[in-house]
């Protein structure tokens, strides 16, 4: 667990440009960096005792980090607004609970305006050629594992040993694992294609289809159920359908690669106010520590280029189309990632 | 045939039989991979136990007698590198020869590598695998 490993003074040291709050399991901050001192215009020193709703509110519903204390052992990460002095600050917040001895010490909040967040124009050179890289060894290791199953089903036919119920199930398996190899070559080419950015009204059962299609053979070849559903009323949404299907096929891929054999992965879809959410949950054990690591170590919010290729493009669409992510996880009980987006207005074709 | 976890029978000693025909255990998340092993190992004669994921590997290795272990590295929940620790660690099983298949490309330089006997990579080639298999048995 990254925030049991941790030193926390050095997490507060560490993230200057960051907004860094730790407070105890009541929400009582016992601890604040120069960042928050200046977001809030006060001196560090008088923020330690008070509640953190005392200090800053969301401008609608419930700060992350409430209900991070409120619900046991739950992450967060996405974009909130919060009000300060009554002017409203749109930030990317990550939330974690602290833990020690198998108990809960409070959360760690770390917040940072999109504007400093940083965007295209930041990455350098030696940024992208390892972008690609990790994107290279990411295809390679997707495609090795059907070529495996190929090579030594073919193999075995070579060697006409089997009996005829062997030979067809070994048959079945190159074909699965033949077009397996083929969507995963398309998804990651539609990597690629995402930095677009024109933002259009989206019929959202469009791009679920597309993302069972994509990675029915995926699940399959998992034996894990993958489960598409949406309301049947959903509206649009506004947003670049290529970047929308990346980050939707990218988080139910992962919700699949972690996700235990006979598991099941649902991709829903509904609209709860002027929002449409889309949600991936899966019942695996949880993120993983990596994962984990990569998403709520405080220095995601500056990291321009995440780790993971799915949750850089989540981050730029979220920043971009108005919308947010989330994600809830609970060790031995999967995770849930929310990515909620405005409906289309009224009048907009 | 082969023994799942549920209807696996309790280690209490091996017959002659079961002596003779050595026990691999498969450790894979990939369904595919699993079944295509089983498919030869068990046309070779061997008993094959599998795994889909780490926490099943350990549960096995801790109630059935296992020979050889085939292991990948990249599982959800326990990897194969916890497993493979854990194999080190237990002195029943601590020099039980493992071979590690994986579809990583730098797996050889994990510091898993150095507890494995060897480093398969993903596609291998099932007759070399066979050999190998047989080496260690052998050794």
């Amino acid at each position: 667990m990254l925030l049991q490993a941790i030193n926390s003074r050095n997490v507060l040291a560490r993230h200057r440009s960051s907004c860094v709050i730790e407070t105890d399991p009541a929400g009582i901050v016992t601890g604040a960096n120069e960042g928050v001192a200046r977001f809030l215009g006060a001196s560090a020193d008088t923020l330690v005792g008070r509640h953190v709703r005392d200090l800053l509110a969301a401008r609608d519903g419930e700060l992350f980090t409430l209900r991070a204390l409120r619900e046991d052992n739950v992450y967060f990460a996405g974009v909130e607004e919060i009000v300060v002095r009554g002017a409203v600050h749109r930030v990317w917040s990550t939330v974690s609970p602290t833990r020690q001895h198998g108990g809960t010490t409070g959360v760690v909040w770390t917040f940072v305006e999109p504007a400093e967040a940083g965007g295209e124009g930041t990455v350098t050179q030696q940024e992208r050629e390892a972008l690609i890289g990790r994107i290279l060894a990411a295809v390679a290791h997707e495609i090795r594992n059907p070529l495996a199953a190929i090579k030594a089903s073919a193999q075995l036919l070579e060697n006409n040993d089997e009996d005829d119920a062997t030979r067809s199930r070994l048959v079945s398996i190159i074909n699965e694992q033949v077009e397996r190899v083929e969507h995963v070559l398309h998804s990651f080419l539609l990597l690629s294609s995402h930095s677009r950015g024109t933002a259009g009204s989206v019929v959202l059962s469009e791009v679920l289809d597309e993302v069972r299609k994509q990675l029915h053979w995926v699940a399959r070849s998992k034996e894990i159920e993958l489960i598409v559903a949406s309301d049947s009323d959903l509206p649009s949404v506004m947003a670049d359908r290529a970047d929308l299907l990346n980050v939707v096929v990218n988080l139910v891929r992962n919700a699949l690669q972690s996700a235990p054999v006979n598991g099941r992965v649902e991709l829903r879809a509904a609209l709860v106010g002027d929002e449409v959410l889309l949600s991936v949950a899966n019942d695996g054990p949880g993120l993983f520590a990596k994962q984990r690591d990569e998403m709520f170590d405080p220095a995601f919010a500056t990291d321009t280029l995440s780790a993971d290729i799915g949750l850089t493009i989540s981050r730029r669409l979220v920043a971009n189309h108005g919308g947010r992510i989330e994600v809830t996880s609970r060790p031995g009980k999967g995770y849930i990632f929310t990515v909620a987006l405005p409906r289309t207005p009224a009048g907009v074709a | 045939m082969v023994e799942k976890l549920a209807t696996a029978k309790p280690t209490t000693g091996r017959s002659e039989a079961e002596i003779a025909r050595p026990t691999l255990l498969i450790v894979d998340d990939e369904t595919a991979i699993r079944e295509v092993l089983r498919y030869l190992f068990q046309l070779r004669g061997f008993a094959v136990l599998e795994a889909e994921d780490g926490e099943t590997a350990e549960q096995l290795l801790r109630t059935m007698p296992v020979d050889l272990v085939i292991l990948d590295l990249v599982m959800p929940g326990v990897s194969g590198e916890e497993v493979l620790q854990s194999i080190r660690q237990r002195p029943d099983t601590k020099n039980l020869p493992v071979i590690i298949l994986s579809a990583r490309p730098d797996a050889d330089k994990l510091s898993a590598a150095q507890l494995a006997q060897v480093v398969v990579y993903k596609p291998f080639d099932l007759l070399e695998l066979e050999a190998l298999v047989r080496r260690l048995l052998a050794q």
